[in-house]
Order: structure tokens, then C-alpha cells, then sequence
């Protein structure tokens, strides 16, 4: 299709660089449970490496369902849960979400397990990457069928014991090399 | 919405010569495709602390040091379609070229009386105004002879996480343009146009705009348009 002067393609990325500030990472970012929210709480925690060691300062953001599997702007939809969160990594790649154990969501994809949505920016990285993870023992998702079944387990969380009461899940995310993170198109 | 992948040629090659960084952190295996899930296109933007400030004069009364410029932003989707209640973050360095920023091992100084960050959210049209000082020119560290040329950090959440955009924008008539391994990264000399802002004479700057900042224009476009039906 011909369009007269058709508006301009989405604009180039590019990278955050190194300075991304902590005044724009501030800690309440990566809280996404608020007072009276549905469902059990849990950390998500994780680290980060490239191919030289810990990624200090990778910005970490995280799109999920609430307890019961709606998405944000879905009718009924927890009013007491953020949806989205921020995080950064310190300088042993370490990040943590407080959040909860998402439900199945519905798509048109078809049905999706419990997940979590991640993009990955920072210093180097271009484009941001997009990546995401599932509870231990994960195994029908219709965006999971799409990794190869032997890099299937290198997008499940590790039952990584409590914290502060709370069940901790814990990601491991590897930017570059052989023990690499699948990352997805979007 | 529709959000169709973007152009190859409008955004940058993922690794860079002569900045190490972008191949220890680019994925050597080819991204997988997958269908965009809902968590990723519905949605508005995340609810955020905003803060309209004037970045130029951080203590009031006392303005930063460098050009005062105001740019006026315009957050569109692929349809040309303002964007409302975008949130547009902002960061850059101040006008010796430090950020703000423990990591920063730069010697120029600091001036405790810019702000070197912001958030705000764009109107019902899409636009909001950004008031700060002209970043200076930096010595990329650790990087032999590079120059970063002037550029202004944004980051922008719009409705759905894929229409997430972080880009920079850069100034007209800048020499070190053509020098910087990160603008020339996108292959597409039109894409790197865009990342240009325009700058207004002065003579034809709004007439309520304050006479002592130097007038820039620039628009991000966010992926994603409207379902429209065919003509």
C-alpha cells in the first residue's frame, strides 16, 4: 500500500550507555507489589554476566501477569500490583524484583504458563534484548516451544530457598558465550 | 495495534568496532522468534513518579552552567499519531561533558547546579517541552581517540512494553558526528537524520517561550500503529 507522506519509521535505538542514572532506577521501581495486592509474593532475583564477568549496571525491566493471569489494562485487573518493574544490576551482576507468582495468562498465542517478561539494557547493548523466564518445571508455553527443547532449562528459574520469609526464584542471564541466554525478536 | 518488526537498516548493528562492550554483551546465536505475547502489547505506559523540571536550574535562582535550550518533543507512533501520556525519560551529560555519575571517571567537572536526569509525560497530543542546557562533547573512557558528540539520552515507555524505545538525539551542523562509532552504527543515513533535532531561528521560536534558550524540535517514533482498515 502507497501512502502520501508516510510518517517515518520508529526511530532508531541506541544504547543507554554507561550512566544510566539511579535517579531514573530508583529502589520502588522493582516493587511491583502495593498494599492489599492478590497472590503469594515472591523475589525474583537474578545476576547478569557477559562474556568478561558481572554486568554492573544492566537495566533490567519486567512485564507480568498478576496473580490471577491478567495483564495490565485487562478488566479486573489488580489494582494493587504494578505490572512492570525496573531494576539494576550491582557490581555482582545481582538484581532482585518484589513481586508475585503471576497466574496462567490467556493469549492469542495460546494459553500461557506463569512468566516473566524481561528486557535487558545497558552499556553495549544496541538493541535491547528480550528474554523470558518460568517457574521450575515449566514445560507447555507456547513462546517456551519456541527454544530449542536443549535451551529450554536455560530459561527456567532456580527454587533459590527464601528470603526475608518469601519463596525466591532466581534467573540466570548470560548476554554472550556458550552457556548464552535465549533471547527473542520483538 | 499492529507492531511490525522495524527496518534492519533504521536501527544500529548490534557490534561495534572499537567499543568492546557490544560483543561481550550481544547474543552470538540468532534471536528466536516468537509471537508477541499480550504482556508485552497491552497495556498503558507503567504509572511513574514524574517530575516536570527545568533541568538547566537544578537550585532555583542558581542556572546551571552552558546554552540554555529548550526542546520540544513529540512522541508519535508509526502512523504519525501523537502518543498521550507517554513517559519520556531524559538524561545527559552537563556542559563540560561529566554526567552525574559515580561511574563517570571523566576530569571535567560538575555542576551541582545541573540536573542531569528527568521524567515526564508527554500531553494528550504527544508533546512535551524539555528544559535544559546543551550537553557538552566526552571522551568515550578506555576507547583510544573517540568522542562522544553531543547527545541527549532518551527513554521512552509508551502503551505495551514493545513500543519501548530508548534512544539519542543528537544536534545539526556537529563535525563530530560523522566520527561517532554509535550514531554511525544505524546504516540508514535517513535514520540517522531523524536522530537530528531541528533547530528553530530564533526569530521564529514561540513567542511564549523564555527569549534566553536556544529552540530545538525533534520527534521519537514508537513502533506500533493503529489497526487501520484498508482504503
Amino acid at each position: 500500500m502507497i501512502r502520501r507522506n508516510a510518517p517515518p519509521p520508529s526511530t532508531a535505538m541506541q544504547t543507554v550507555g554507561p550512566f544510566f542514572p539511579s535517579s531514573l532506577a530508583e529502589p520502588a521501581l522493582a516493587t511491583l507489589t502495593r498494599e492489599g495486592h492478590a497472590g503469594e509474593a515472591i523475589w525474583l532475583t537474578g545476576d547478569i554476566a557477559d562474556e568478561s564477568g558481572p554486568f554492573r549496571n544492566a537495566i533490567l525491566e519486567l512485564s507480568q501477569a498478576d496473580a490471577k493471569g491478567r495483564v495490565a489494562g485487562d478488566r479486573g485487573a489488580d489494582k494493587h500490583f504494578a505490572f512492570w518493574g525496573r531494576a539494576a544490576s550491582d557490581g555482582a551482576g545481582q538484581f532482585a524484583f518484589r513481586t508475585v507468582l503471576p497466574g496462567p495468562s490467556a493469549d492469542p498465542a495460546g494459553p500461557r504458563a506463569p512468566c516473566f517478561e524481561l528486557l535487558i539494557l545497558g552499556s553495549g547493548i544496541m538493541r535491547r534484548l528480550a528474554t523470558c523466564f518460568f517457574p521450575p518445571g515449566t514445560t507447555q508455553d507456547p513462546v517456551l516451544r519456541c527454544v530449542p527443547a536443549a535451551l529450554r532449562p536455560r530459561l527456567l528459574l532456580r527454587d533459590a530457598g527464601k528470603r526475608g520469609g518469601l519463596r525466591r526464584l532466581h534467573a540466570t542471564i548470560r548476554l554472550h558465550g556458550a552457556d548464552e541466554t535465549p533471547f527473542f525478536r520483538d | 495495534m499492529r507492531h511490525d518488526p522495524p527496518r534492519e537498516r533504521d536501527q544500529p548493528t548490534p557490534v561495534i568496532e572499537g567499543y568492546p562492550n557490544t560483543a561481550r554483551r550481544t547474543p552470538a546465536a540468532k534471536l528466536l522468534r516468537r509471537p508477541l505475547p499480550r504482556l508485552l502489547t497491552a497495556g498503558a505506559a507503567p504509572a511513574m513518579p514524574l517530575a516536570s523540571i527545568d533541568m538547566a536550574e537544578a537550585v532555583p535562582g542558581k542556572p546551571a552552567m552552558g546554552s540554555r535550550i529548550m526542546v520540544q518533543l513529540r512522541v508519535v507512533d508509526e502512523d504519525g499519531r501523537g502518543v498521550p501520556d507517554a513517559v519520556v525519560e531524559i538524561w545527559h551529560a552537563n556542559a563540560a561533558g561529566r554526567y552525574d555519575h559515580p561511574a563517570d571517571p571523566a576530569r571535567a567537572p560538575l555542576d551541582r547546579h545541573f540536573r542531569g536526569s528527568a521524567r515526564v509525560a508527554s500531553d494528550r497530543e504527544g508533546r512535551l517541552a524539555l528544559h535544559t542546557i546543551k550537553p557538552g562533547a566526552y571522551p568515550v573512557p578506555d576507547s583510544g581517540q573517540w568522542w562522544r558528540p553531543a547527545h541527549i539520552h532518551f527513554s521512552v515507555l509508551g502503551r505495551g512494553a514493545v513500543t519501548r524505545l530508548v534512544t539519542q538525539m543528537y544536534f545539526a551542523s556537529d563535525p563530530m558526528l560523522e566520527w561517532d562509532r554509535i550514531w554511525l552504527s544505524v546504516p540508514d543515513a535517513q535514520a540517522r537524520a531523524r536522530m537530528v533535532a531541528t533547530q528553530l531561528p530564533p526569530h521564529e521560536a514561540p513567542i511564549t517561550t523564555d527569549i534566553e534558550r536556544l529552540v530545538f524540535t525533534h520527534t521519537l517514533v514508537l513502533r506500533g500503529r493503529e489497526e487501520t482498515p484498508p482504503a
